[in-house]
């Protein structure tokens, strides 16, 4: 290996927090064990654990070690299907009442009356109730 | 001037206020009057001269008389003829005086009335409900028609129901309008029903217009033009939104429903016609919020909302699209948990005990297909050959299918099948590439990732692969290859993992290409950390390489490369760590230090104060001088950061160094570093100090020797203060020091010696000039005694030459230098022996 990579050894996405590298190291060792002419020991691994628990900065601004993958997001294919149904949607918990239906409908009449009393004083015509010879009151 | 007008005979009124009756038939011909040409035709008798006097107070016209006067006369005439009271009452209204209503002779009720009216007319709603409360409550029912009308501005008057509420009382069994106001008032309780009827009533008793007649009541505003249902307010498009789902494209967007009850809410959830959370949720608390996420978006709740919500069905769904198989036991009952139930058993190759019914009607196939092919696989057959269209369209089931079956196995399908599914195969390789990576079988992995290129046509998944592919060259040593796949997987689309991948291949290659691309990602990368550790790594890579020239470099001096000084540049001014940010002003010291000491260079840098920016810029002023003040700045060196204490041991060391190799030049400028660094920067070690002090001491000595100028006292005074401490020194300790204070007498008795031989020589021309004097000319002259004082200043300095160089004779150690001061010394002697002998002859 060029670059001793902690992540590749360990068999972990590069940057992956150190409690995910620490529950792989067994998975790995178990790989390792079983993997004919396999090129990493345990000694490896062991050191590789170390590498990322030690680390104290944010793997994702270094620039020094391979990163695989690069986009993680193509590994993990997204939709909805047997493994993975559609999120359900909670069903209502509550109830039309009669009094939320009134005050709908007095919601609506409080909007009819406020366009009534703006209509009305410019449409009704206020007479002094007396008859002159032309007919009208002006 | 007529004031009244009759079919037989008129009323004039004449200009010394009197009156006179003519035959109408004698009238001279009437001018008009343009003060009342605007007004209505002449009603009453008096209409004439009430408008005159109206227009002559309001000063419209100038008469002889006043209005009043005009008034009076008017008013006497009309008491006369009260058939024509209503007549002149309804000229005063058409005149605008009110105020006048109260002497037209009229009952007072009547006059009320016509006050009602006007006020009605003129929008004058409190005059309205004073004049209408103050009517007799029994009489003048078409009082009840005005408030109607005027009902909504009615209801905003203080105290106006209460007031009015004896007038309605008194109608409401016979008028339907009264009762109307009465509940509109609050004066009796209404029904929502009532409220709408009323809306009715009013609106055909006084012929409202149409459009807003059709708003009245659910049903109508569903069925009226969108133009006229665009009038109403909030609450009446949410009464219609919630009334008539066929108009939920033309309200939903519009209706606010902040305070729409939660059930109502809940009615336009279910039917569709409220999808956006934030809309529903606008104005509610939290509690309210989070419920209605979990109708419209349950996927955005937290697992802490969910569990206050105890929405089951999402937690279950939840655990099983995490692979979480353990369920409460509440909710295996679930239709969700049956369904988890069934896909663990998959999962757990178990597709014998799989019931299909309790699997999610719209993943029933895939179940069974999978089902199928577990079954399948158990009885010999390749998994490969059993894999159906049906189920590899469900994506959820493509990681499943590798944990239970493994890469291998699925990627010997046929020809025919990669065809067939192909992007699962293209997923199937990069997978398969990244697991042989992680065994460090970078053959297999290149391989892998090769299949997984033949067949992937979507860009994320081609530049994975490529990146994948780069990375077994890498370490199968083709670098070449590695960063080519790099370089057109990064034209593509921008990646700053593939650009970081393309710095650590490169680096294998060529330093500069590396510096290279690390200097991209200094400029590119997306974080300020990001791009300070390019920097670093770009240095570094830079620094490792001294062989090579790189472009931007001059002859022998190295600078900054083209390529690494503008990234640079740009980093060191940002919010980088302060470790970074001192590297890297280190590096930019030695080889950008013109850039560095330009005025303003570090402005934006949050280290700017710091003792770093203090100490380099000194550094890159290029002098150790500026650096030694810099250290003298220093006050407690007890709290000084480590590094500044390493830089200043350094400098001492290599001044040491330096001295202690060149105590025989005769340059002084290490000489003086050593006298700045001990006489202003504190907290070097003693020893140390001494050594600094002596050298500095005899360096000095030797160059001002050289240059003919004698030692300041200062510097004899740093050599005594440091020759005493010697001595106290441990004994394998002092035999530097010991060594370097015999240098130093020697080299300060030489200086010394040799300015006062200058001082001697200096005095021989003027002593043989004074003994000529003293010969030629007379005793106690003036000239006589000034050449006696100048033989006695011989004397003295020879005194003092002597007393200042005898101390030096008894430490001079080095035989030469002895005698030679010896001989200087006598010579001394015999110089004030004859200057004596001149004085005393």
């Amino acid at each position: 290996m060029v670059d001793r990579n902690p992540y590749l050894l360990l068999g972990v996405d590069y940057g992956c927090p150190p409690d995910d590298a620490r529950r792989s190291f067994a998975r790995a060792a178990r790989r390792v064990r079983r993997a004919k002419n396999a090129q990493i020991t345990t000694e490896d691994l062991t050191w590789a654990l170390h590498e990322i628990q030690a680390r104290k900065s944010n793997p994702f601004d270094e620039v020094s070690i391979y990163r695989v993958p690069a986009d993680p997001e193509v590994f993990t294919p997204r939709g909805e299907g047997l493994f993975a149904p559609a999120p359900v949607r909670l069903p209502r918990r509550t109830a039309i009442s009669e009094s939320d239906v009134d005050g709908l409908a007095a919601g609506l009449a409080d909007d009819v009356a406020v366009l009534l009393a703006e209509a009305l004083p410019v449409f009704v015509r206020f007479d002094y109730g007396y008859l002159t010879p032309e007919g009208t009151e002006q | 001037m007529l004031v009244s007008y009759g079919s037989v005979e008129c009323t004039l009124l004449l200009h010394n206020g009197r009156l006179a009756t003519v035959p109408t038939g004698e009238l001279p011909a009437v001018e008009p009057d343009q003060a009342v040409a605007h007004l209505p035709t002449l009603r009453s008798p008096v209409g004439r001269i009430l408008r005159t006097a109206a227009a002559v107070d309001r000063g419209a016209v100038a008469l002889p008389w006043t209005g009043e006067n005009l008034f009076g006369h008017a008013f006497t005439i009309l008491a006369a003829m009260p058939a024509y009271a209503r007549s002149a009452a309804l000229e005063v209204l058409a005149l605008g005086r009110l105020d006048l209503l109260g002497r037209c002779g009229l009952s007072p009720t009547e006059t009320i009335w016509l006050h009602l009216v006007a006020a009605a007319r003129g929008g004058d709603v409190v005059g309205v409900v004073s004049a209408a409360a103050a009517l007799p409550p029994h009489r003048y029912r078409r009082k009840i028609a005005i408030l109607a009308a005027l009902l909504g501005q009615v209801r905003e008057v203080p105290d106006g129901p209460a007031r009015l509420a004896p007038a309605l009382a008194a109608f409401a069994a016979a008028e339907p309008l009264a009762a109307l106001v009465q509940r509109a008032l609050g004066l009796v309780p209404a029904s929502v029903r009532e409220c709408t009827d009323d809306l009715a009533l009013r609106a055909a008793a006084f012929a409202a217009p149409a459009e807003i007649a059709a708003l009245i009541g659910v049903v109508g505003a569903a069925h009226a033009e969108p133009n006229t249902r665009a009038m109403l307010g909030n609450r009446g498009r949410l009464a219609v939104l919630h009334g008539a789902e066929h108009l939920a494209g033309e309200i939903a967007g519009t209706v606010d429903l902040r305070g729409a009850p939660l059930a109502v809410v809940d009615d336009l959830i279910d039917r569709g016609m409220v999808t956006d959370v934030a809309a529903a949720g606008a104005g509610r608390t939290t509690e309210e919020r989070t419920y209605l996420t979990a109708r419209l978006a349950p996927e955005r709740l937290s697992a802490e909302q969910l569990d206050r919500l105890d929405h089951r069905d999402e937690i279950v769904r939840r655990a099983l699209a995490a692979g979480t198989s353990d369920l409460a036991d509440a909710d295996a009952e679930l239709p969700l948990g049956r369904h988890a139930a069934m896909v663990d058993l998959l999962s757990r190759k178990r597709p014998q005990d799989v019931v299909l019914d309790h699997v999610l009607p719209a993943h029933r196939m895939a179940a069974r297909h999978l089902a199928a092919m577990i079954g399948g696989a158990e009885v010999g057959q390749e998994p490969a050959s059993l894999l159906h269209e049906e189920l590899l369209a469900d994506r959820t089931t493509w990681l499943p299918l590798v944990r239970i079956f493994g890469t291998d196995r699925l990627r010997v399908a046929s020809r025919e099948l990669t065809r067939r599914f192909s992007e699962f195969f293209e997923w199937l390789g990069l997978v398969a590439a990244r697991e042989h990576l992680f065994l460090a079988d970078w053959r297999r992995a290149a391989d892998a990732a090769r299949s997984c290129l033949e067949l992937a046509s979507e860009e994320a998944v081609r530049d994975e692969a490529q990146n994948l592919l780069a990375c077994a060259l890498h370490n199968l040593g083709d670098h070449t290859a590695a960063l080519h796949e790099l370089d057109q997987a990064v034209e593509g689309g921008y990646s700053v993992a593939l650009l970081a991948n393309i710095g650590v291949v490169s680096g294998s290659l060529d330093s500069e290409l590396a510096a290279r691309h690390l200097a991209r990602i200094v400029r590119e990368a997306p974080t300020v950390a990001m791009r300070a550790n390019a920097a670093r790594q770009a240095l570094a890579t830079w620094f490792g390489d001294s062989t090579k020239i790189w472009q931007g470099e001059e002859g022998e001096q190295r600078t900054l490369p083209t390529v690494l000084r503008e990234p640079l540049r740009s980093v060191v001014t940002e919010g980088i760590d302060i470790d970074d940010f001192r590297l890297l002003l280190s590096a930019m010291a030695k080889f950008d230090a013109d850039w560095l000491t330009a005025p303003n260079t570090l402005r934006g840098s949050p280290h700017q104060g710091t003792l770093e920016t203090k100490y380099y810029l000194a550094l890159a002023r290029d002098g150790f001088l500026p650096v030694v003040d810099m250290f003298a700045s220093v006050p407690n060196w007890g709290t000084a950061p480590e590094w500044l204490v390493t830089e200043r041991d350094k400098l001492v060391d290599q001044t040491l160094e330096y001295l202690l190799e060149h105590l025989n030049d005769p340059d002084n400028a290490a000489g003086v570093i050593a006298h700045a660094l001990v006489t202003k920067v504190h907290g070097i070690a003693s020893h140390t100090e001494t050594l600094l002090a002596l050298l500095a001491v005899a360096s000095l000595a030797y160059h001002l020797s050289n240059q003919d100028i004698e030692l300041a006292p200062a510097i004899v005074d740093l050599f005594r203060q440091h020759q005493r401490r010697v001595p106290a020194l441990d004994a394998e300790a002092r035999e530097l020091p010991d060594e370097l204070v015999e240098l130093c007498v020697r080299r300060i008795t030489i200086n010394i010696q040799a300015a006062r031989g200058r001082d001697l020589v200096g005095l021989i021309d003027p002593y043989n000039t004074a003994l000529d004097i003293l010969d030629r000319v007379q005793r106690g002259s003036p000239a006589w005694f000034e050449a006696r004082s100048l033989v006695a200043n011989v004397v003295q300095i020879c005194q003092q030459t002597k007393a200042g160089l005898r101390p030096w004779l008894r430490e001079v150690a080095v035989p030469d230098v002895r005698e030679s001061l010896m001989d200087f010394l006598e010579e001394c002697a015999d110089f004030e022996a004859k200057a004596q002998r001149v004085l005393g002859s």
